[in-house]
């Protein structure tokens, strides 16, 4: 494994000293978080870590560029990691049409695409939670190792289109990868939008997946115990228009997982954010978010030790809501300052809320 | 007569004193260059803003050359003139703007220069570049190396 990361690292680092022009940013995102759970009367807070992260691009030619997102931190297991979340080139073929190729997000609707550890240009404080990424407890494949096909601003509709092939679900996702059959065991991602008016864009994308029983899953030491395919689908409306006071990204995300023996699993979830520039700098917003999942899924729990026949069905459905009205002071480009508050209702622990700060840099 | 005398001399030195102020009309015109053996003659100001954003097209089309946005390192009357009236966006959006473009998807954000000697030479010397300067900095030896494809009074 060390050794694959060690020629990946030095590929790129290749590509970025030969490279025609490179840049390099680094973006940092230190916070505060606040949360009282009036029924067990108890208040936790947490400061996070900046988690610091390198961005690498070049120009390798006209047509080539290279790019590498890097995030140096602990595991609480491993010890120190440097963890490559993004590592691709992309090469323009002509207009309406580039290829890339390498590990990257997927392209399932608006959010997974643009907003990911550059927490400067997001405008939230907290990734969604149905987007969080899949080892780390999340829900959908939202980053993987294949190859994209693009291309952008097609007609007056101003068509774009993306799709994608890669590893699919499990540790294929990884850099270390594992070799699969190649007629169905990949994972599809298509993505679809136009922009009627500059800002506006509509978007559907879906995910096709399939892992066997006995495939690796994204449990480090884990494998899935029964066939898998999974089918994620989106919609989503976004309007972020420079010209505009009023931003708005709203996005609809629900999969299907349906298992040989185990049936048919759902998660549904809803993305909303709304802000309003009342100047350049200060935006006030409210973002919320709801997710409702299966927790006898196996995707997302422990694969071993746990008896799933002995989940009662009344408790099967976990839903959460969050509700956090936000404001947004724009230091400048480079600076931004983020305040939340933010009020969470779950299923089965009731209501918790506090409140959330962040001081976003990128440099 | 007395009163038209003091109104004709009231103009003459408005006038007068408009003609040598820094910020008069013709030091405002600011021109849209693009390199010399660029076939574009002429671009209406929203074709600017897209070119410029590499909002559509990434590459010019008959010259097949990636499009080089050129901007200004610091703020300047330029600089505010083509934002404003160009892109209607502001300072802090135009570099997120091009901050996302390159999260996103590793493009290339515009080439910054200090002063608008270094634009013009910029220009001339890449095929896709596009950049904006103030008319009174164009000597006749510059305007031969690059093309005026628009200008805004």
């Amino acid at each position: 494994m060390k050794k694959i990361y060690f020629t990946l690292l030095f590929t790129v680092q290749t590509f970025l000293i030969f490279g025609q022009e490179t840049k390099l940013n680094f973006y940092a995102q230190p916070g505060f978080d606040l949360l009282h759970s009036p029924s067990n009367k108890d208040v936790g807070a947490l400061f996070r870590g900046a988690q610091f992260i390198a961005y690498i691009t070049s120009n390798i030619s006209e047509r080539l560029t290279a790019a590498v997102e890097l995030h140096p931190h602990v595991n609480f297991k491993n010890g120190p990691e440097f963890e490559i979340e993004r590592l691709f080139l992309k090469y323009y073929v002509q207009d309406y049409f580039s290829i890339r190729a390498g590990r990257m997000y997927m392209p399932l609707g608006f959010w997974n695409q643009n907003y990911n550890f550059a927490y400067v240009m997001i405008p939230v404080i907290h990734r969604p939670n149905i987007l969080q990424p899949i080892h780390d407890d999340g829900f959908v494949n939202t980053r993987d190792i294949g190859v994209q096909f693009e291309g952008n601003d097609i007609g007056s509709l101003r068509f774009s289109y993306k799709a994608m092939i890669s590893n699919g679900l499990g540790k294929n996702g990884g850099l270390g990868g594992n070799f699969r059959s190649f007629d169905t065991h990949f994972a599809y991602t298509t993505n679809l939008s136009i922009q009627p008016f500059d800002g506006l864009r509509f978007i559907v994308s879906g995910i096709y997946n399939f892992s066997d029983a006995g495939d690796p899953s994204q449990f480090s030491s884990a494998k899935f115990a029964d066939e898998i395919q999974q089918i994620a689908y989106n919609g989503s409306v976004v309007y972020l228009n420079s010209d505009s006071k009023f931003e708005l990204i709203a996005e609809y995300i629900s999969t299907i997982n349906s298992y040989k023996n185990l049936g048919n699993k759902s998660i549904y979830s809803g993305i909303l954010y709304t802000g309003f520039k009342v100047s350049d700098k200060v935006i006030p917003y409210l973002f919320s978010e709801f997710t409702k999942f299966d927790m006898t899924d196996p995707l997302f729990m422990p694969i071993t030790g746990v008896d799933l026949s002995t989940v009662n069905d009344d408790l099967a459905f976990q839903s959460n809501l969050k509700v956090s009205p936000g404001v947004r002071y724009r230091l400048n480009t480079n600076a931004v300052l983020k305040f939340e508050y933010n009020f969470y209702t779950f299923d089965k622990e009731k209501f918790v809320h506090g409140p959330s700060t962040q001081f976003a840099i990128g440099f | 007569m007395k009163s038209i005398k003091i109104l004709f001399f009231s103009v003459f030195i408005v006038l007068l004193f408009g003609a040598f102020s820094p910020n008069n009309i013709q030091d405002q015109t600011l021109v849209i260059i693009v390199h010399k053996d660029n076939p574009v003659e002429s671009l209406s100001l929203s074709e600017v803003k897209l070119y410029w954003l590499r909002k559509v097209k990434k590459r010019w089309p008959t010259i097949n050359k990636n499009i080089r946005p050129v901007d200004s390192k610091s703020k300047s009357p330029e600089q505010q003139a083509f934002y404003k009236k160009v892109l209607n966006m502001s300072a802090t959006d135009v570099e997120a703007y091009f901050n996302q473009k390159q999260y996103e998807s590793a493009e290339k954000p515009q080439d910054k220069f200090g002063n608008e000697r270094d634009i013009i030479e910029f220009v001339a010397d890449q095929e896709g570049a596009i950049g904006f300067v103030n008319s009174n900095s164009l000597s006749a030896d510059m305007k031969s190396k690059i093309k005026i494809v628009a200008k805004i009074e």
